[in-house]
């Protein structure tokens, strides 16, 4: 009954043609939907079944007319990978610029404000010592300068470690930890691995044969995105659409469990937790500097699917070094040899803070060296060991956090403490037999030798630098780290963006495609449903035969 | 036929980033424009930025040593001025020691002389004992106390630094360079301890010398002691070449302070020179070039406008418009 099965395939037509418009809708409806891929019906011709043989009219009842093959996903496997790859690499050096452009800030001298006009500034009041060294308004003058030395060497150690506090915490303090950059990625991050889990079920439900479950891949697509975004990951893809995640060699997600979710502890309690314990907490800040490299913060991947808890890599910082989380790590606080970041730069400043104390201290703490006695400011008085001008706050050791104008320069009479005669020779000293030189009030050749330290070069950390050489080297080198990870992560940016923008080429959706696709399978329904009216209409003849 | 499909999103998307991309340009320029300053932020250019410190700071110190400069010159100018003073009663005293040298000169005269020559001897002093800018000039290091005192003697004591002591006042002019900006007052006008040998020294030491001598003519007359009158005039004769050496003490310090002088008014233009340069070195490193930058904002401003107007015409470009 030919007329039938015409009607038959009219039919199917109609509700093929129907299912392929509403495929092109989800498109169009999908078109701007992130991680969306368009889909593609693929019609292909119903063959049914029996012997052809000789006969030609088996050939015509071998039509079954049209049936969907399959709904085919856009996609490139390759790209995805390779996006991937380039997106943590973006992150990465996102983070290192962040961080570096930070610490540019702290640094941006170029107004006339910060350390080295401090220092200028310093200096500037030695050479009005230097004029009037009996004067109390330069003597004063001088205390004033050698405060705001201090106070603002304070004020960048603060913003200092602020900056490192707020990418990974202070290494000690687990308060600190919570509120830092790094804790919140790495929840973020566990919340992803804990959602691709959960696709990869549904797909093992879902895509058990041949086709695939598209809006589930696209799912599953978008997840692996968000977690490349933080870490280096290598995606191991099963036939059934799910797919293990594995960082270095630990696997984080495999099926619909995850295998190893990320912990973040702080390096102290690192140390303290590790079997055996590293060090003690006596020598913590040795442990910081030498076994911990400055990195405030571990993070350990651990198992705690079912009810195991166990830990799989305590210290997963070394196979971390891509994506936001080991930009974060690696570029905030190491304090690696020739690594530029607040890290380092806050130990250079702890050795320029130092150092100009030191320097200062000797000098005015040295034999032959005299101040103005308090008493009667017409005469000399000799020095001692504990007249310095510069302490740390906290009676540790002098970093460019604690240092600070000594006490006895604060006190009332501070200001004659300040010792600016010397005496080289010791017989020109004031004495007994040499009562004249107690006059010499107008003596500033220890001011002399402190001016002279501003082009002295300092040996030790300094590396042979004069201190305003070692400041500008500072300055230099979080100069061009900012400039190299600004073209670093620019160049970056430009790959991922033609990368997202041959992605989306591939897999996006089309508005014109989709028009002229609805054309097509609209006057594909219209035809199949004028084909059923003349089939139709030939039954209505075929009834009336024979009437 | 082969063609890249491209989806919808990415040609928004890429629209609006290259939008962007002319948007950040023209606003980088104007930016650059507005301010005057070739860049804002340290990591755009960092030689040019730690050039920039290094200059700044150089330009300072040059001030400093400029300031410095004009102070030490203030400085050797009075002093100068003080010498060339002590030089005047210097002469005035010396023409009276030549008179009276002459022994023609009455009691009544010497008397006079005397009371002349201790009035030129206080003057000398209180010059000895000039305070400017707080301090007192010619008392070396010492210099909040005046240098010279008379003891109840007489005798005219100096108790500020001694000559040479290496511990007097000096000014920073260059780079560690120091200028020496005063001297001595044992040095330049000498001191009175008494008759005897190296007692005294200097113009005051010969003063007083002059004075004492005059007493004893007087006095030899008066007690009609002629060997006291003899020896009181071989001891004013012997004041004649003091004089003589006073004086060229006294200009072969203002010879040395006048070198002095003119080293530090070439020191002056040297400065001068090194900010004219530094200054302009400055400007090349962070001043735009207006000419350059308002052409270029104005390729920029038309490469924006342009971007804009082609993603307006081409946004709304799609099958639908055509489809009924």
């Amino acid at each position: 009954m030919n007329l039938l099965s015409s009607l038959n395939i009219s039919q199917g037509a109609l509700s093929v043609n129907e299912k392929a418009i509403s495929v092109v809708s989800h498109n169009v409806a999908n078109m701007n939907t992130e991680g969306y891929h368009k889909q593609r019906v693929n019609l292909a011709a119903r063959n049914i079944a029996g012997q052809i043989g000789d006969n030609p009219l088996n050939q015509v009842r071998a039509n079954g007319g049209v049936m969907i093959a399959n709904v085919m996903r856009y996609n490139d496997d390759y790209l995805n990978n390779y996006y991937r790859q380039q997106l943590a690499q973006r992150n990465m050096y996102e983070q290192q610029l962040g961080n570096l452009d930070d610490l540019a800030n702290i640094f941006n001298d170029l107004d006339g404000t910060g350390i080295d006009s401090a220092l200028s500034d310093f200096y500037d009041a030695l050479n009005n010592l230097n004029q009037y060294p009996a004067s109390s308004t330069a003597r004063a003058n001088f205390i004033e300068r050698a405060k705001s030395l201090a106070s603002i060497m304070n004020s960048k150690s603060v913003e200092l470690s602020k900056l490192t506090g707020q990418a990974l915490g202070t290494g000690d303090s687990a308060e600190a930890l919570a509120n830092s950059r790094i804790y919140a990625q790495y929840r973020d991050l566990n919340n992803s691995l804990e959602e691709l889990a959960a696709v990869n079920k549904a797909l093992q439900t879902t895509q058990t044969g041949t086709l695939t479950a598209n809006n589930l891949l696209d799912k599953r697509d978008l997840i692996l995105h968000d977690i490349s975004q933080y870490l280096d990951i290598t995606v191991d893809e099963k036939q059934n659409g799910t797919v293990n995640v594995y960082v270095g060699d630990v696997p984080l997600v495999k099926g619909s469990t995850v295998t190893g979710s990320l912990e973040v502890q702080t390096a102290k309690d690192y140390c303290a937790n590790h079997e055996p314990p590293i060090g003690t907490p006596d020598d913590w800040s040795d442990i910081w500097y030498n076994q911990m490299h400055g990195e405030a913060a571990v993070i350990s991947i651990v198992d705690k699917s079912g009810d195991s808890y166990s830990v799989i890599y305590d210290n997963a910082n070394g196979i971390i070094q891509g994506g936001a989380l080991g930009g974060l790590i690696h570029s905030a606080t190491d304090y690696d040899d020739g690594v530029t970041n607040a890290g380092t730069v806050q130990a250079a400043l702890d050795t320029l803070a130092s150092t100009i104390a030191d320097v200062f201290n000797t000098l005015n703490t040295r034999e032959g060296a005299y101040c103005i006695n308090p008493n009667d400011t017409n005469l000399l008085t000799e020095t001692n060991a504990n007249n310095t001008i510069f302490q740390s706050s906290d009676g540790g050791p002098i970093t460019a956090a604690n240092i600070t104008i000594s006490d006895n320069l604060r006190s009332n009479d501070g200001i004659w403490n300040i010792a600016c005669a010397y005496f080289e020779n010791e017989a020109d000293r004031p004495s007994a037999t040499n009562p004249d030189a107690y006059n010499a009030v107008g003596n500033a050749f220890n001011v002399v030798d402190m001016m002279a330290t501003r082009n002295a070069k300092q040996g030790g950390e300094m590396k042979g630098m004069s201190f305003e050489d070692f400041y500008s080297n500072i300055l230099g080198k979080v100069a061009s780290a900012g400039d190299t990870a600004k073209s670093l992560y620019e160049t970056q940016c430009d790959v991922v963006d033609s990368l997202e923008n041959q992605l989306d080429s591939a897999y996006g959706v089309d508005l014109n495609e989709e028009l002229v696709d609805l054309v097509k399978y609209q006057t594909a329904y219209a035809a199949a449903a004028q084909v059923f009216n003349t089939v139709n209409a030939c039954l209505d003849t075929l009834m009336t035969l024979g009437r | 036929m082969y063609s890249n499909r491209i989806s919808t999103a990415a040609r928004y998307n890429l629209l609006a980033s290259d939008i962007k991309k002319n948007e950040e340009a023209f606003n980088r320029l104007t930016a650059q424009l507005a301010s005057g300053k070739k860049f804002s932020s340290i990591t755009e250019d960092p030689i040019a930025a730690v050039n920039i410190v290094n200059t700044n700071r150089q330009l300072g110190q040059i001030e400093t040593f400029n300031k410095n400069v004009e102070m030490a010159k203030t400085e050797i100018q009075t002093m100068d001025d003080l010498l060339d003073l002590a030089n005047g009663y210097l002469s005035r005293a010396w023409d009276k020691a030549v008179q009276a040298n002459n022994q023609t000169y009455n009691d009544d005269s010497l008397k006079a002389l005397k009371v002349e020559i201790d009035e030129i001897l206080n003057t000398v002093v209180d010059l000895a004992n000039t305070e400017f800018n707080g301090n007192y000039v010619f008392a070396g290091a010492n210099v909040k106390l005046p240098p010279y005192k008379f003891d109840e003697n007489g005798n005219v004591i100096y108790t500020g630094t001694k000559q040479g002591s290496p511990y007097i006042r000096q000014y920073e002019v260059a780079d560690g360079v120091y200028e020496t900006i005063n001297t001595t007052g044992d040095k330049v006008f000498g001191w009175y301890e008494g008759d005897g040998e190296g007692e005294y020294s200097g113009l005051i030491g010969t003063l007083k010398l002059l004075s004492n001598s005059i007493q004893g003519v007087v006095d030899g007359h008066a007690e009609g002691d002629n060997a006291k009158v003899q020896e009181s005039y071989e001891k004013m004769n012997s004041t004649l070449s003091m004089f003589q050496k006073s004086l060229d003490t006294i200009t072969a310090e203002q010879t040395k302070f006048g070198g002095v002088y003119n080293r530090l008014e070439m020191t002056n233009n040297t400065l001068e020179t090194n900010t004219e340069n530094l200054t302009s070195y400055l400007s090349q490193l962070q001043e735009v070039d207006i000419a350059q930058a308002v052409s270029d904002w104005y390729q920029a401003q038309y490469a924006y406008q342009a971007s804009l107007q082609v993603a307006s015409a081409s946004m709304g470009m799609s099958l639908l418009n055509y489809m009924q």
